[in-house]
């Protein structure tokens, strides 16, 4: 398993971890009622969707820079904006399922869902901006 | 008549292909294929042949940026005419005698240096062992080779002062992509070939017969040796014990070089067979001179 592997498979690994660890060793509590929960996670949400939708932005503006021509040549701002989509589509999920979460009934299979997509949209928004932060340094 | 200057350089295999191997396996490609699909830059082979115990190559780059003219001498200067799928190129020649693992490299001041086809050829090699399966050992390490003396003579410093050196950092390399590494490791690495540099000076203590320890500033001068164009300075300073009196010796005025007058032929070009046959008679030159050491020494 390449250093590659262990980045592109971390944050899910660590949504999945996060779900096991608040079902087994926390005994899966969610609030009753969840609306404050969800009109919260709806909101950061938001804000994860529109800052990385901002950060698309400054990578774009770093185009003609040295070393956003070197990543290019070398093969791996594709893997960057991967990772930026990924976290995007997992704040979107985020945003979605909390919407839904005011329409259905509470459960086991919602509250689990919300822990895992929360966690996981979380950390791929950890690892997009850390390797933002790095990109940045050295433009 | 114009001179080439020639650099002597040991290469060293990491993996199971040899250089012959490898380029053959280029050879063996249209030309189109022989670029790497993550490579640096546009560099291929551009032509091998094996004869006398040598194997003959000339790598070719594509020269990015504001292009050369035609100048007559009594008009304006004019454009090429260049088809889309053309640009202009830059040829290196290499000759490497793959008994003893010694090659002599041309030097094109516009072409692809020492260390670029250094990569191309381990990048070609990394493919190669990827595709097959099995274990990652791949690459090849283009050394400078130092003139005996000059190993001598920082071996007769009695006292050593002061080990100054300078390196471009190599930086993230399509190689390493393809080997796996993270985006973050990536970025974290230095950033393309000369831009950034390394400057280390180990010196000794003020006091007047303080000395580095010879065996660390031997070792020193051997890795520094083993570099390719990534080695910018290399400078030892000492003191004879007896005398005093200080030297300082530039390692990089030691590394084994020749030069060959040759005619430029057409299109102001070296030939390549000329440029072959000019490093074919340096690396035997060297070696009758005693300049190459021995094999594993």
């Amino acid at each position: 398993m390449t250093s590659r592997d262990i980045e592109r498979a971390w944050p899910y690994l660590t949504g999945l971890l996060v779900v096991c660890g608040w079902w087994i060793f926390l005994g899966a509590p969610f609030p009753s009622p969840d609306n404050d929960l969800l009109a919260a996670s709806g909101t950061v949400a938001s804000v994860l969707v529109g800052f990385l939708a901002t950060a698309k932005a400054i990578l774009l503006s770093i185009a003609g820079s040295d070393v956003y021509k070197h990543i290019k040549s070398i093969g791996i701002s594709d893997s960057l904006f991967d990772y930026l989509a990924e976290a995007m589509y997992f704040g979107t999920a985020l945003l979605t399922v909390s919407l839904i979460g005011f329409f259905i009934q509470d459960g086991f299979a919602f509250s689990a869902l919300w822990v895992f997509v929360s966690s996981t949209a979380l950390s791929l928004y950890i690892r997009v901006l850390n390797l933002i932060f790095s990109l940045l340094r050295k433009a | 008549m114009a001179r080439m200057k020639m650099y002597a350089f040991r290469i060293e295999q990491a993996g199971p292909r040899s250089i012959s191997e490898i380029a053959q396996n280029l050879a063996d490609r249209d030309f189109a294929d022989r670029v790497p699909p993550t490579g640096d830059r546009v560099l291929r082979l551009e032509q091998m042949l094996e004869g006398n115990g040598l194997l003959y190559l000339d790598f070719a780059q594509a020269r990015s940026g504001h292009g050369p003219g035609r100048m007559p001498r009594e008009r304006a200067m004019e454009e090429f005419d260049l088809a889309p799928d053309e640009s202009f190129g830059e040829d290196t020649a290499m000759v490497v005698n793959p008994a003893t693992g010694y090659a002599a490299i041309q030097y094109n001041h516009y072409g692809p240096r020492a260390s670029a086809i250094e990569k191309y050829l381990s990048l070609t090699d990394f493919h190669l062992a990827a595709a097959g399966g099995g274990a990652l050992d791949f690459g090849f390490t283009f050394g400078h080779v130092l003139r005996p003396g000059a190993y001598d003579r920082v071996g007769r410093l009695g006292l050593y002062k002061q080990v100054d050196f300078t390196i471009a950092l190599p930086g993230a390399r399509a190689a390493d992509v393809e080997a796996g590494s993270s985006v973050g490791e990536l970025l974290r690495a230095p950033l393309p070939q000369g831009t950034e540099i390394l400057k280390i000076t180990v010196q000794a203590s003020a006091e007047r017969n303080s000395s580095l320890a010879r065996d660390g500033v031997m070792g020193m001068v051997d890795q520094l040796g083993r570099m390719t164009g990534n080695l910018k300075r290399a400078v030892v300073t000492g003191r004879d014990e007896e005398t005093g009196a200080k030297e300082t010796i530039d390692l990089l005025d030691e590394v084994v070089s020749s030069e060959a007058e040759i005619t430029p032929g057409r299109g102001n070009r070296y030939a390549r067979p000329e440029r072959w046959q000019a490093l074919a008679r340096a690396l035997q030159g060297w070696r009758e001179r005693n300049e190459l050491p021995e094999a594993g020494t």
